[in-house]
């Protein structure tokens, strides 16, 4: 059963994977908790107009994905902002119209690459040094911005605008999040691929959100499922012989079922009795 | 009280007066905020803002923080623009209740109070902890410190957004309608509670209410607001019959009750 | 830093306000979402040539077929290509003018055995019902894929052309479809086939001499275009990499090709131009496995364009990868 990690593709896939869970069900903390769910699903589809831009140019299509994913970001962003559109209006927009451009730019591509499927599901077995020292330096980038900005994004996430007037740059912090989320996104798209991305995103920190009542055990419980998913995930994905990104995604919403069942928040508060309402 | 809650002044006050207005006017794309406004609160100072709902008095307090900023007119805020002086403002804004499950303790919540002052790379110590201990013992929600926010009770709530706000050590507070949404045995309370933290820090405190009967008695000054200034002055000046039912556009009772004067304003719930 | 603000205003229902450099990014970013397209369709609308009057009008699926008949043809006939080389013969997308080009054809040669089930819905939209459809595989005997496994389609593998002896056989079914409709040029056409097909003999003997002399001649094929191919020139074919070709293999297909690799000691993997894939490279690197470009279609390769050059390409590079 273990001779499988002799194969240095399979020793590539792994560590992949649990960077992947690692920088995912850190960021994923905020996702949950500012409702970001639909944003990062938009940003994800988003990427794969990059993707196939990247493909028809005949250029490394992860860094035509990262232009399409901070620019629609912003784009997302610019219309909340400035033109007053609706957060979930504006997502709509722009992530159809991202996957339109996609469409077009494979309808102009000569034949069928079928490394496409590989964006859209997942090809972690395709995973090579060099993508492997990327994913690393981002899971670092991220990390480290989340660190070092850990109790201002606390705040921010909890109270933005009384974060604001206490003298945060919140719109500056907003948008820094924004395209952390975005960078993470791109990052876990040769993992878990663009269709199942978000999913990586929300699954663990949700978990974690139905077991917890304390800001920091979040971030623990969060990274403790992403990790258990991908590399379980990663493992039954050998066994059966099934795609490798649909089965860390069924082992994270599994233990989000788990979780949520088993949730201590779902009874009264024992030390203070409030029932929670909602 | 302990010294812990002594707030030091970081920035001179050069003029000694904590906010200024002159002539400003706040327009947003639908409506008109504030008209032509002017007003001075001088170091120290307890400001009641009086208004009916929908008459600015949350858009006064955003344009005191450089949240909203004026068309026409200046707004000088401890001596420096509304932006600068946003860190040495404790705001306690209008309450809306905490998410139940959010997982943020109640210390967590107070401690953000200290974010905006201590600026990136910087975590808050065991002086700015204990600091932040002191100041939920002062507003009585110690023994509840490590419970989760959301479960408080409204009275909590709001009890917590003045810790919170006390927190950075401001030199200027703003409470936005801070007995809305709470229990009458808890309205009271409350007050107390901001006119006890008023008289012990001598802190500049501006509140904001639609309730006049709240700031009863009454303390330094007055403002009634309602898109312009209808009065703004000492209680002396301010607090007659003819003045209020200016700004009431109804008649006007005065009453006094065990040495408090009590205003009621006919056909109409204040 | 100095702000320029635009206090309040409102511009077609935008708060204009203090840009930042981002917004601005993210702007142009959505202008050149809107003119990329427009751009790309502007220089990319290209049409084929007319065809002559006076010809012949064959169409083809793959280039190889269109080679055999300029071949057999010559200047009675005037042959166009559907696929151009690049593409995958399993995964080729219809083109609008694909169907102008069948509708005003004489003869369709294609290959047959569902390989170009693509071209049905085509072939009955086009309203042609004087097209003559010549099969190159018809009367061909069929293999299934290597390793006995059972090709995709029951008939066989459709793969037939690689075998020079079998395109033979292609060949003479295309003659006798041109026969019947040009029984004018029967003489030049059964000349030039026979030239033809004597060309194809002397380059099989030839190039089956330089197989022969090698010392182990198996090699993993990328996908299974190769049986026929392998048969005639005596190479042996230990697995394949995609066999239902676009289908990536999973970690256990990886793991078990590795072994192969390691255990039986096969030095050759095939990789082909129509089907990129990251795979091949990774089996490289892990097993330090040597790769061979392959091509099963004509077009795809710089001087690669005729079949007698794409049979020859194809031993050469597979000989000298296995010396």
């Amino acid at each position: 059963m273990f001779d499988l990690l002799h194969y240095g593709f399979m020793q590539r896939a792994l560590l992949g994977s649990f960077l992947v869970g690692t920088v995912c069900s850190f960021i994923g903390v905020y996702v949950v908790l500012r409702g970001m769910a639909f944003m990062g699903d938009g940003i994800a589809h988003a990427s794969f107009g990059g993707v196939t831009l990247g493909f028809l140019l005949g250029i490394n299509p992860l860094f035509t994905a990262i232009v399409f994913a901070l620019g629609t970001a912003g784009l997302i962003q610019f219309a909340q902002r400035r033109a007053r559109i609706r957060l979930d209006t504006a997502i709509g927009i722009f992530f159809s119209f991202t996957m339109a451009l996609a469409i077009l730019f494979i309808g102009l591509m000569r034949s069928y690459d079928a490394r496409l499927y590989g964006y859209l599901f997942g090809n972690v077995l395709g995973m090579s040094s060099g993508n492997l020292v990327l994913t690393a330096a981002l899971a670092v980038v991220v990390t480290a911005a989340i660190a070092l900005l850990f109790k201002e994004f606390k705040f921010l996430a909890f109270d933005e605008e009384a974060a604001r007037a206490a003298g945060l740059p919140t719109p500056l912090l907003s948008t820094l999040l924004l395209l952390l989320v975005a960078l993470t996104i791109v990052v876990s798209i040769k993992a878990v691929g663009i269709i199942l991305v978000a999913s990586l995103l929300v699954a663990p920190a949700a978990t974690a959100y139905q077991l917890t009542n304390r800001f920091g055990t979040m971030f623990f419980l969060s990274w403790l499922a992403g990790v258990v998913s991908c590399l379980s995930g990663m493992f039954i994905s050998y066994w059966l012989n099934i795609p490798s990104g649909a089965s860390i995604v069924l082992v994270a919403t599994l233990l989000f079922a788990l979780a949520a069942v088993f949730s201590p928040k779902r009874r009264p508060c024992k030390v203070c009795g409030a029932e929670i309402a909602k | 009280m302990n010294n812990q809650l002594t707030p030091e002044p970081a920035i001179m006050v050069k003029t000694g007066l904590a906010v200024q207005f002159r002539n400003v006017s706040v327009t947003f794309p639908e409506t008109v905020g504030l008209e032509d406004v002017s007003l001075d609160v001088a170091t120290g100072e307890f400001l009641a803002v009086i208004g009916p709902n929908g008459s600015g008095k949350t858009t006064l307090l955003r344009t005191i923080l450089g949240l909203a900023n004026p068309a026409r007119g200046t707004v000088t805020v401890l001596g420096t623009h509304p932006a600068q002086a946003r860190r040495h403002i404790g705001y306690v804004p209008q309450r809306t209740p905490f998410d139940p499950k959010f997982p943020v303790s109640v210390f967590d919540v107070a401690l953000m109070g200290t974010y905006g002052a201590l600026g990136i790379l910087h975590a808050p110590d065991q002086r700015d902890k204990g600091r932040v201990m002191g100041l939920l013992e002062a507003v009585g929600l110690a023994d509840v410190a490590s419970h989760v926010a959301g479960h408080l009770s409204g009275g909590q709530q709001q009890r917590l957004l003045i810790a919170r706000a006390l927190a950075a050590q401001p030199q200027l507070l703003l409470l936005d309608e801070p007995t809305s949404g709470v229990d009458v045995a808890s309205q009271k309370s409350i007050i107390e509670l901001i006119r006890g933290l008023h008289d012990k820090l001598k802190l500049t405190t501006l509140l904001v209410t639609h309730d006049i009967n709240e700031v009863m008695p009454c303390l330094d000054k007055v403002l009634y607001l309602n898109r312009r200034v209808y009065a703004f002055g000492t209680c002396q000046d301010v607090l007659n019959r003819e003045t209020l039912e200016k700004l009431y556009q109804s008649p006007v009772l005065i009453v006094e009750q065990e040495g408090r004067p009590y205003v009621i304003v006919s056909d109409r719930h204040v | 830093m100095t702000k320029f603000q635009f206090q309040g205003r409102v511009v077609w229902g935008m708060d204009l306000g203090f840009w930042t450099l981002f917004e601005l990014w993210a702007l142009g970013f959505g202008l050149f979402g809107i003119l990329t397209p427009a751009l790309i369709l502007l220089f990319t609308s290209c049409s084929r040539p007319a065809p002559e009057k006076a010809r012949i009008h064959i169409v083809t699926t793959l280039g190889v077929l269109a080679d055999w008949a300029r071949q057999v043809g010559g200047d009675r006939v005037q042959v166009t290509s559907l696929l151009t080389g690049l593409e995958g013969e399993h995964t080729y997308e219809v083109k609008p003018e694909d169907t102008r080009l069948i509708a005003r054809a004489g003869i369709l040669f294609r290959v047959g055995l569902g390989l170009e089930d693509w071209l049905n819905p085509v072939i009955q939209n086009a309203g042609n019902p004087r097209l003559v459809i010549v099969e190159a595989s018809a009367n061909v005997p069929t293999l299934q894929d290597a390793n006995g496994r059972e090709h995709q389609n029951p008939l066989g593998n459709p793969h037939v052309w690689l075998d020079p002896k079998l395109a033979e056989i292609g060949i003479e079914n295309l003659v006798a479809a041109l026969v019947r409709v040009d029984p004018t040029g029967e003489s030049l056409y059964r000349t030039r086939a026979r030239a033809y097909s004597l060309r194809l003999d002397s380059l099989t003997q030839a190039l089956t001499a330089l197989v022969v002399e090698l010392p182990d001649c198996r090699f993993i094929a990328f996908h299974e275009a190769w049986p026929y191919f392998a048969e005639r020139f005596g190479f042996q074919i230990a697995a394949s990499v995609e066999p239902v070709p676009g289908h990536e293999p999973s970690a256990r297909e990886i793991a078990r090709l590795t072994d192969l690799i390691r255990t039986q000691g096969i030095r050759v993997i095939g990789s082909e131009p129509q089907l990129p894939s990251d795979i091949t490279t990774m089996l490289t690197r892990e097993t330090g496995v040597r790769v061979a470009i392959l091509t099963p279609l004509t077009g795809a390769i710089h001087g690669v364009d005729d079949y007698v050059s794409l049979i020859r390409y194809n031993i050469e590079t597979l000989v000298s990868a296995l010396q």
